[in-house]
């Protein structure tokens, strides 16, 4: 009787090695990662989709139980996506198969990861964990990696500094901005700062694989800068995808005039008053300019148009230095900026 | 059954059959067969056909059944409570704690089983008498 049960007992212990040994070799999961769309991810308005399929075969002699299939996706530091799934039981000699679809908000993955990936190619990595319980006998792990190389939405970013102009009434920021071959909406918003503040605003719909303008109107009065050398702060934002990208360049105001001043001056052996002014713009510019001057009470009103070439110097005669006061009051007006400057000037001589 | 017949049975049971098995594993799966697994495997069926062949010269069961028991605990616990393979790119992990649980409680039994039937013998054995 008892030799009876020690052999029983060494049939259940062969019997529960062997069934859970063959039935652990059993088990067959695979899992591939769909690799259509860009290198491995689809992008779907601003969602990235991976598709992996899964297949567990469990052809061995218990269930399987508990399964969770879990899925993350790092870029080696971070991790920015992670998701859990569970398959509640999968019998004896049955197979399971789904195709679990990963989605990642792009937005948030910028957010998460900085800009960076918006510019530059990278590699991410997913990583597939299948757990399971085999009845109550043993616990099965199986755990998953693949590489995703990662191709930046936004190929070339240039901005044309060299290229920038001013008209006096908007400023033109050429750029090129080219992308994947996918429909990525976008806008630009462009800051322009001088000393004294906010210069201009401009925002526009990002034009993309081709030299495109963004136009950005002046907010405020310019006339100042007609003679004016100062240094501009120019930002400019792309919001793609939620995101927003914001990059700073410097712009050197050349303003078109330089030299302004009225001087003493001698015309035909006779001693003059003059406005003197240089072109400073790299283009013959047109002026108009308004001259009122008053000598002892009498006032006298010319306007006089000229056009400077390049580096030339306008000499302006506004009177002939006589005895009495003077009173001068000139506005120079740069038609082709549509910028204006008032210059006064009171002598006794 | 005669003893050479029994320990033909034995080998046949612990050391023929399962080589041919083991083999067969490892050429299914490459990464077991190169693993240490077969080694250790083999050398505890040996000793399990050891410790059966022991039993057939002897009245007692307990001492050849404390042989295998110990074997046995000691394989199981150091090889197979948990096995890390990596198959077609995978890590795959196995723990079969729960199921070794099961099998400690039948060894347990068993040895409990090997002593009373030993205790027993010998209680009723002409020699154990004489002592008395």
């Amino acid at each position: 009787m008892i030799k009876t049960a020690m052999v029983l007992i060494n049939l259940i212990v062969a019997a529960l090695f062997f069934t859970v040994l063959y039935s652990a070799a059993n088990i067959d999961v695979s899992v591939n990662v769909d690799t259509r769309g860009i290198e491995g991810f689809a992008l779907e308005n601003n969602t990235l989709k991976v598709s992996v399929p899964v297949e567990i075969r469990n052809d061995g002699l218990y269930p399987i139980e508990d399964v969770r299939i879990g899925f993350n996706i790092t870029n080696g530091t971070q991790v920015i996506y992670g998701d859990n799934f569970r398959i509640e039981k999968i019998d004896s000699l049955q197979d399971y198969s789904d195709v679990f679809v990963v989605s990642i908000d792009l937005g948030e993955m910028y957010r998460k990861l900085g800009e960076y990936y918006l510019f530059h190619p990278g590699v991410f990595r997913l990583n597939i964990n299948v757990s399971a319980r085999y009845w109550i006998l043993a616990d099965f792990n199986a755990h998953y990696s693949r590489n995703i190389s990662w191709q930046p939405l936004i190929h070339t970013y240039r901005i044309y500094r060299d290229e920038i102009t001013f008209d006096g009434k908007e400023i033109v920021v050429p750029y090129f901005i080219s992308k994947i071959p996918v429909k990525v909406d976008a806008r630009m918003h462009v800051v322009v700062r001088d000393n004294l503040g906010i210069l201009g605003k401009g925002e526009d719909r990002v034009v993309f694989d081709r030299k495109a303008n963004l136009k950005i109107g002046i907010t405020r009065s310019i006339d100042y800068l007609l003679n004016r050398e100062e240094d501009w702060r120019i930002s400019i934002g792309i919001e793609v995808n939620g995101l927003d990208v914001v990059r700073e360049i410097r712009y050197h105001w050349v303003p078109p005039i330089s030299n302004l001043g009225i001087m003493n001056s001698v015309q035909d052996g006779k001693p003059v008053v003059c406005l003197v002014f240089r072109n400073n713009a790299n283009a013959p510019l047109h002026f108009t300019v308004e001259k009122r001057i008053i000598h002892d009470g009498v006032e006298n009103y010319t306007v006089e148009n000229i056009t400077l070439e390049p580096g030339e110097y306008a000499r302006i005669v506004l009177f002939d230095l006589l005895p009495g006061h003077y009173q001068v009051y000139v506005n120079i007006i740069l038609d082709d900026y549509g910028m204006e400057k008032s210059v006064s000037y009171e002598v006794e001589v | 059954m005669r003893r050479e017949t029994a320990i033909g049975v034995y080998f046949l049971v612990y050391v023929a059959l399962p080589a041919v098995v083991l083999h067969a594993i490892a050429l299914k799966y490459p990464e077991i067969g190169e693993s240490s697994i077969p080694l250790y495997t083999m050398i505890y069926l040996v000793i399990l056909f050891v410790s059966s062949s022991i039993g057939t010269y002897t009245r007692y069961s307990s001492i050849p059944t404390a042989i295998s028991v110990v074997a046995t605990i000691v394989y199981m616990n150091y090889v197979l409570s948990r096995m890390d393979l990596q198959v077609m790119g995978a890590s795959i992990t196995i723990e079969m704690r729960n199921m070794l649980l099961m099998i400690y409680a039948l060894l347990a039994l068993k040895i409990f089983l090997a002593v009373y039937a030993d205790y027993k013998q010998k209680g009723l054995s002409p020699s154990a008498h004489d002592v008395e």
